[in-house]
């Protein structure tokens, strides 16, 4: 659902106007930019992966009805119990009657985009459920009572102080700003609601069509103990997020990770096959798995739009986009922000104004579409949704995506040609063992990465790259 | 059977990978060395209540002293007794080269609990089932006869959330330390 307030045009002229935010995301998205430049610096390693995901995701969304039948079928032989849910009111209808079966009051919930999509705590809450959101960036945007404003690190948008208060009005009790304060606050506080829940929440990165499993990339571990805790466990299930086999949920494993954070892999990886088994102590008795359509087959019979179905929801396209940073994931007012967002609310929203226009927060810089692990083509998907907005909007458009357009490109001063330059950016780029050290000596490094972290630069320039090329050498890009 | 130089690659390529990603890797030669770091990190931590695997290898490792208690995880009736525990030691079924990742498998004398609600968690892994990839691992597995959950664990628990800044031990571990048995003492 898109936010009522303002137009895109007004909801970013805000953000703009809010420099804090712009800090706060900048400074956070470069970094994260900078370690997935680190992770997947092995250029021909970086294909081979992303070839494979690729070709996984293509034949699922290929063949989807098959493998939703075939999930369904295995899932069910392994003791769970799988829903359809044609659209948002009906996934939350399903949601609340089986928990209400259940007697469950008290839910903890992992971290799901599916369920900010048809706002879910909302409706639990309205038929008297207490939901606690666990993971920590999610509870804090509970607290605060907003939205994510990032895919992978909802709290993106918030200082450490708006933390801590936020923490100090929840608990009740006085706190320091630092992150481990604020971290064991959370840690014992949402230790309580795990011991008491009736029930767990949580959504899924991947189905697998051959063996009914439910595969979740997690780090902070709540994501375990919402799956392992209560009696009872609800999966949200995007309709697409669906694999074949084993094989293609390795393949997946190996880019998400590297293209979200920058890690090898996440800290958990869980693979989920049916509740309990007998004598088992700890699991849900009972799995209940909820497929969310909500938009997504019309997308599927949308040829050109059909790549968006692809999308793994790593968030490397919001990280590298110069409109993104400016303005932060609010601006985008509805579920899903960035490049992706823009490209995916309208197809989702087709009826909506307000969802098309977002197809203009873009420089059509193509940053996205580089950084994308899946080759969704996302620069050419916002000029052809620009083309179909023409034909019902002539207007505005171009005077938008200009003015935001620049005002991303302006910052970029960062990449210089020069040998020096490119040593110290080499040095001190975000995320290398050099630049920890040296932060830890020089405060004032730590505190510019407040407005800008430096871009990881590759070993060789274009230049030399050039050169080596035009005299045969058989060098490789790095 | 991989040849020694071979097993002791891939041993390399796991502990480097796993200290990475933050965790920690103590190679032993057998299984009373095993014992005798396990005691010692669980003594140094000041750790009062352990939870043991109930397996082969993992169920006897762990000695009750005046200060600290041990209890089978197969035993526990009441998850709060996880939440009060100051570790919890579990087996592997595979280590992951490439990540430092662990393999562990939900079962009756293996409860998820053990290896997620205390703050330290020491896993044994046998030198002999560290694999290259997480598609050899996954090879391990019978598609018709899945465990209820497949755990891979890599480093302990993290979260970047308040201002991108690293923190360990946010909801999992705070510590995750590998004890491989290297066979060398056999």
């Amino acid at each position: 659902m898109l936010t009522p307030e303002g137009d895109f045009d007004a909801r970013s002229r805000a953000a703009l106007a809010t420099p804090a935010l712009g800090r706060a995301v900048r400074g956070t998205v470069d970094r994260l930019r900078n370690l997935r430049a680190i992770a997947e610096a092995d250029a021909d390693l970086t294909r081979q992966r992303r070839a494979a995901a690729t070709e996984a995701r293509t034949r699922a969304i290929d063949k989807l009805p098959e493998l939703l039948e075939r999930f369904t079928r295995n899932c069910e032989a392994r003791g769970g119990v799988v829903h359809r849910a044609p659209d948002a009111a009906s996934a939350t209808a399903i949601a609340t009657s089986l928990l209400r079966k259940s007697g469950a009051r008290r839910v903890v919930k992992g971290k799901s985009m599916v369920t900010e999509e048809i706002e879910l705590n909302a409706a639990l809450e309205g038929a008297g459920i207490e939901v606690t959101e666990t993971d920590l960036g999610e509870w804090i945007i509970q607290l605060a009572g907003e939205k994510p404003s990032h895919i992978i690190l909802p709290a993106i948008h918030k200082t450490r102080h708006d933390i801590r208060a936020l923490f100090e009005k929840e608990g009740g009790t006085p706190l320091d700003a630092s992150t481990t304060t604020l971290c064991a606050h959370a840690r014992r506080r949402l230790r309580e609601r795990f011991l008491a829940a009736d029930a767990g929440i949580s959504g899924a990165n991947f189905a697998v069509a051959e063996t009914g499993s439910i595969a979740l990339f997690t780090n902070e571990g709540n994501g375990r103990l919402v799956t392992s805790l209560p009696r009872l466990h609800l999966v949200f299930l995007g309709m697409e997020r669906l694999v074949e086999n084993f094989a293609d949920l390795a393949a997946m494993a190996e880019v998400l990770p590297r293209a979200a954070t920058g890690q090898d892999l996440t800290s958990y990886f869980s693979i989920i096959t049916g509740p309990r088994h007998r004598g088992e102590l700890d699991g849900p008795e009972a799995l209940h798995v909820i497929i969310l359509d909500n938009g997504r087959s019309r997308l599927l019979e949308d040829v050109a739009f059909r790549p968006v179905l692809r999308c793994i929801r790593c968030a490397a396209c919001l990280n590298v986009c110069p409109v993104y940073a400016e303005i932060g994931g609010h601006a985008y007012g509805g579920t899903y922000p960035g490049p992706i967002g823009a490209v995916l609310t309208p197809v989702l929203r087709p009826e909506e104004h307000a969802a098309r226009e977002l197809a203009d927060a873009s420089s059509l810089c193509a940053a996205c579409s580089e950084a994308c692990p899946v080759g969704i083509p996302l620069d050419e998907l916002l000029i052809l949704q620009r083309a179909r907005n023409a034909t019902l909007r002539p207007k505005r458009a171009l005077r938008l995506a200009l003015r935001i357009a620049l005002s991303g490109l302006m910052g970029d001063k960062a990449h210089g040609t020069s040998r020096r330059l490119r040593f110290v950016a080499k040095v001190l780029g975000a995320g290398t063992p050099q630049r920890r050290a040296l932060a830890k000596v020089l405060p004032m490094l730590a505190r510019s990465e407040a407005v800008r972290a430096l871009p990881v630069i590759p070993p060789q320039s274009f230049r030399e790259l050039w050169k080596a090329l035009q005299a045969g050498e058989n060098t490789r890009a790095r | 059977m991989l040849a020694e130089p071979e097993a002791a690659a891939l041993r390399t390529r796991f502990a480097d990978a796993l200290v990475r990603a933050g965790g920690e890797w103590f190679a032993v030669p057998d299984a009373a060395a095993a014992a005798r770091v396990v005691n010692d990190i669980l003594h140094a931590a000041c750790v009062s209540s352990v939870a043991v695997d109930d397996t082969p290898g993992v169920r006897t490792l762990v000695t009750a002293t005046e200060q600290r208690s041990v209890f089978l995880s197969s035993t526990v009736q009441n998850k709060h007794r996880f939440a009060e525990a100051g570790a919890g030691v579990t087996g592997a079924l595979a280590g992951i080269a490439a990540t430092g990742t662990l393999v562990l498998a939900a079962s009756r004398s293996t409860p998820r609990s053990t290896s997620l609600l205390p703050p330290l968690h020491i896993a044994i892994l046998d030198g002999k089932d560290i694999v290259g990839t997480l598609a050899e691992s996954f090879a391990r597995f019978a598609a018709h006869a899945l465990p209820s959950q497949i755990i891979h664990i890599t480093g302990p628990s993290r979260t970047g959330d308040i201002e991108h800044d690293l923190t360990r031990g946010v909801h999992g571990p705070q510590r995750v330390v590998v004890l491989c048995l290297t066979g060398a003492g056999s």
